[in-house]
């Protein structure tokens, strides 16, 4: 999967460390001093790198759990999102990522315990409920397997009393978490769009047929599972594309137990959307009609109301329909 | 000079050079100050030992020739390591200088019997090895340079082969050990190109052809030419089928009426809610 992995040397001996590298017999490992010497250094190309990208092990030192931007929560008032990775090894056209950093790389922090350090130290600040998200610079459990993620957060996490955790993810490795005990603090949120828009933009990902599968599976265990109807992407017969999800969505899923569901139109910051539209100038998606308000790239706004004030509603025509928040720039 | 390879090769020595140039029948392009041999997809600058030459001589070929976005860079050439043997390939992850210890990793591609070290490039020839790193005299000149230029760190590449070591030291290495060694490693080299070559060759087609002709019809102000590009790629993304230089523009009078005529295209071809 990973033809070179590079190694920060400081911790080349760690226990997580070796375990990630066991599972890459074949990979050439090369130590350096730090991550920042290959990761999004000046001069590298991320459209070229991610045809071929490494794996980077790392140690985060700060800046390990940081308060969410304000349109990232669901109406609640602590909100903070970490990432035990950057970048992720599905290659969505849309993603904010590919305008954020230089390089395609993927990097894994290892030291899990730190992060957990933190957040304890945070959620004991207030009585009120706080939100950890996961998932913003890389899939949560795209790599799960790999990274054992899931198993060494979830059970900390949980056993704090005010704290929840969201899982942000498209992928469909929830096997370590049918393993465990459901939580009701952890929540399993599944990124999902049209056939259509999964098979023109969101390259290498699974099939919305298998993510549906994985959020069945987690919801007959017994986890709490939302889902991201985000980015909301305006393509020829979006109605029908989306009336289509919609309809898969009620038919495989128990609506009615859905933690919740997220609406958001596809939108960047200017400068990301600068970028990521010069990586891929032949990409339909970055010619659509779209205006530039408060430092956001989004469609206009008259096609953005509508966009999302149809979803709402197919949404809402079905019976028992979870809560509904919408992702807007305000 | 109009040249349009897509890959240089950087190497010290003529005789490194040699079984190349025989191989893939290059023509001299040019002698002073660094003798190039070339033909349409690959040159090769023969660039004198040291860092400053190697430097030199990739500033000087990315100045003077046409270089395409995207284009490949390797530094190829012999270097010494303590204990693997003659001839042995190296893919080189991590150059250090040993004088400013300054690091730089250059890109990586899987070839076949190749191992991945590090190399230190000296100021002179060593012969003690004292660490597990390759020894040579350019690398570092020639990152250093790659990098000062703004070439991208995916078009840099350093591939050398072993040419001493311990048991057999640098003053050993005659021309006829470096053709020999070099001519066994043609067709690893040629992967390294071809691999290199298949990465960035998406990346660097849509860069060309962004409706210049246009600009001696019509005059266009800088933002109106900045507009017509715009909207050609955007025209482009959205209608493959249909080449842009096949719209209906000779009822156009000035280049704003082109522009618009473009934007009422664009209008039929994004999706109605």
């Amino acid at each position: 999967m990973f033809s070179f992995i590079y190694v920060e040397k400081r911790i080349e001996k760690h226990p997580r460390t070796l375990k990630i590298l066991s599972q890459f017999p074949k990979s050439t490992v090369i130590t350096c001093e730090h991550y920042g010497e290959i990761f999004n250094r000046h001069q590298q190309d991320f459209r070229i790198q991610k045809k071929d990208p490494c794996l980077i092990l790392a140690e985060k030192h700060n800046k390990r759990i940081m308060p969410a931007p304000a349109e990232y929560g669901l109406n609640t008032t602590h909100n903070y999102y970490f990432s035990h990775m950057l970048n992720c090894i599905y290659d969505c056209r849309y993603c904010f990522l590919q305008g954020m950093f230089q390089s395609a790389h993927n990097v894994i922090f290892v030291n899990y315990e730190d992060f957990i350090e933190d957040i304890r130290a945070l959620a004991v600040k207030t009585k009120e409920p706080m939100w950890f998200y996961s998932g913003y610079d890389c899939d949560s459990l795209a790599l799960d397997p790999i990274t054992e993620f899931s198993k060494s957060f979830i059970e900390e996490i949980s056993s704090i009393d005010n704290a929840f955790l969201e899982l942000r993810t498209k992928s469909t490795q929830v096997r370590k978490l049918l393993e465990m005990k459901p939580r009701n603090n952890v929540i399993c949120a599944f990124s999902l769009s049209p056939a259509a828009v999964i098979k023109t933009l969101e390259h290498q990902t699974p099939s919305l047929a298998a993510r549906l599968s994985a959020a069945k599976k987690l919801q007959l265990a017994g986890w709490p599972v939302a889902l991201r109807l985000d980015p909301i992407v305006f393509i020829e017969n979006f109605r029908a594309e989306y009336t289509f999800l919609i309809e898969q969505i009620t038919e495989q899923l128990d609506f009615k137990t859905l933690h919740s569901i997220t609406i958001g139109a596809f939108r960047l910051p200017k400068g990301f959307f600068k970028t990521v539209k010069n990586l891929y100038p032949e990409e339909p998606l970055f010619s659509s009609q779209f205006s530039s308000d408060n430092g956001q790239v989004s469609y206009v706004k008259s096609t953005e109301k509508k966009i999302l004030d149809w979803c709402e509603e197919s949404l809402k025509n079905h019976n028992n329909c979870p809560s509904i928040y919408r992702q807007t720039l305000n | 000079m109009q040249l349009t390879g897509t890959t240089t090769l950087l190497v010290a020595l003529k005789a490194e050079a040699q079984p190349l140039i025989d191989h893939y029948r290059l023509k001299s392009v040019q002698q002073h100050p660094f003798p190039i041999y070339a033909n349409e997809q690959l040159k090769i600058v023969i660039t004198g030992i040291g860092k400053c030459p190697s430097a030199a001589a990739l500033a000087h070929t990315a100045a003077f020739f046409s270089i395409l976005p995207n284009h490949i860079w390797i530094n190829f050439g012999i270097a010494g390591h303590k204990d693997h043997a003659i001839g042995t390939a190296v893919a080189v992850s991590k150059v250090i200088s040993k004088s400013s210890r300054q690091t730089w990793y250059p890109n990586l591609i899987k070839l076949p019997n190749t191992l991945v070290k590090p190399l230190t490039t000296h100021d002179a020839v060593v012969d003690d090895y004292v660490d597990d790193t390759l020894c040579d005299m350019e690398a570092a000149g020639f990152m250093s340079a790659g990098s000062s230029l703004h070439i991208k760190n995916e078009c840099l590449f350093v591939f050398k082969l072993i040419s001493d070591n311990k048991l057999s030291h640098a003053k050993n290495i005659t021309k006829s050990l470096v053709v020999e060694i070099v001519k066994t490693h043609i067709p690893t080299l040629e992967a390294l190109i071809k691999k290199a070559e298949m990465r960035v060759q998406d990346a660097r087609n849509f860069e060309l052809e962004l409706g210049s002709e246009l600009f001696e019809k019509w005059h266009f102000s800088q933002t109106q030419k900045s507009q017509l590009r715009e909207g050609i790629r955007r025209f482009k993304a959205l209608d493959k089928q249909t080449l842009w230089q096949d719209m209906e523009l000779n009822n156009c009078a000035t280049a704003k009426d082109v522009i618009e005529n473009l934007n009422r295209r664009l209008q039929k071809l994004l999706p109605k809610f």
